[in-house]
């Protein structure tokens, strides 16, 4: 058995899973994680892809979800409590990989968290989450954040939670952040302090394992970033665009948003914003303008932290 | 005849703005100051078309006639859309 942390739960589990943090073996697991055949409901298409495979989805009366990725493996997930993993390589590598990514996502869905397919560091005190569509750069702005001094959230997958007085708070995910080697370059990272991912070629990881932190932080920044010209560099988000751009974020299968889960989406979005500025962002153009900005973002917050 | 906001709706207000969701539908609204207006006192419980009509010629300077057509024109919408329901 092995004994991890992620996403502030203490996870139990029997595959390995090298990128989360070390769990405490003497609490007990909040997730138990399984190796175990199981059948699987009929399955439809998502738009998900990893690695280039696309999952399907598919969930039965008993409010189990599934997620099923071709040659790599299939998961059960239940009660927000259990994950069972039924794998079809022998790649652990690869199991780990897809394990800690949507199947961990679909336990925070049924535990209640919001969930934005974002990365976010802690600026100061507070937490900023950095989405859009892939190549935005969420993972180049959160490099540069940590360039400059920020600690790691989350790389992907942003789980949110509310306090008893509706106060949104990121909840730490594992300390790992993947970046192309051209932002390795041009941040100037260090090369000997990442390690190679395996799943490009040209993409390195950033693993800051000793201090990670697991305490949740509090909201306070989300920025959607676009590369569009014939966009303002920096606008709020009206109101009907809060649930819409956070929608079209959502990590998970759409299909999981019906009804009940939709309406609960609607309102934690709307929370959000009681804690959170939401801004739509043209990313910085090259590296230099990047880290420009991120200076600045840095040290306004310190100095607000130290008035 | 009432006219009252249905179950397949829920709404949130930020800044000044309503949002409406249909979560039957999956479906997203928004709605212009007068539609607030309404909606707010919708929201209150069930209408006739003349207590809103009293909330909106309170507020905004129209005369009775185009301000009840007006608000038959959005109650339609909102009914067509399953936000609103018609009462007896």
């Amino acid at each position: 058995m092995y004994f991890y942390k992620a996403f502030g739960l203490n996870i139990h589990s029997e595959i390995i899973l090298p990128e989360l943090s070390d769990g405490d073996r003497t609490v007990n697991a909040d997730l138990n994680i399984r190796a175990a055949t199981f059948t699987l409901p009929s399955l439809k298409n998502t738009q998900i892809y990893r690695r280039g495979v696309k999952a399907s989805f598919g969930q039965n009366e008993g409010k189990e979800l599934f997620l099923y990725w071709k040659g790599i493996a299939a998961f059960k997930v239940t009660d927000g409590n259990l994950l069972l993993v039924s794998p079809e390589t022998e790649d652990e590598n690869l199991i780990s990989l897809f394990t800690v990514s949507e199947a961990l996502g679909l336990i925070l869905f049924q535990r209640g968290y919001f969930l934005l397919h974002a990365s976010s560091v802690m600026v100061g005190d507070e937490a900023w989450c950095f989405m859009g569509t892939p190549g935005a750069g969420k993972s180049t702005t959160a490099a540069a954040f940590i360039k400059a001094g920020c600690k790691l959230l989350s790389d992907d997958l942003t789980a949110i939670s509310f306090d008893g007085q509706g106060v949104a708070w990121v909840i730490p995910a594992y300390p790992q952040l993947k970046i192309w080697d051209n932002t390795v370059n041009g941040l100037e990272y260090d090369k000997a302090s990442l390690q190679p991912v395996s799943e490009g070629v040209n993409k390195f990881s950033y693993q800051p394992k000793s201090g990670f932190q697991q305490k949740p932080v509090k909201l306070k920044e989300i920025y959607f970033l676009h590369k569009a010209r014939n966009k303002k560099p920096l606008s709020a988000l009206s109101g009907p665009e809060i649930p819409i751009e956070t929608l079209k974020n959502f990590p998970l299968p759409i299909g999981l948003l019906n009804d009940e889960s939709l309406k609960r989406h609607f309102l934690q979005s709307f929370q959000c914003v009681k804690s959170a500025d939401m801004w739509r962002k043209r990313r910085p153009q090259g590296f230099a303008k990047l880290e420009e900005w991120v200076n600045e973002a840095v040290s306004e917050v310190n100095v607000q932290m130290h008035e | 005849m009432k006219y009252q906001l249905t179950s397949d709706q829920i709404s949130s207000k930020v800044a000044g703005e309503t949002v409406i969701l249909n979560h039957n539908k999956g479906a997203y609204f928004g709605l212009d100051e007068v539609g607030v207006l309404i909606w707010d006192t919708l929201e209150k419980g069930p209408q006739t078309i003349d207590s809103l009509c009293d909330v909106v010629t309170q507020t905004y300077d129209v005369d009775m006639d185009t301000c009840k057509e007006d608000i038959d024109s959005l109650l339609k919408d909102l009914i067509s859309e399953k936000l609103v329901e018609e009462i007896k």
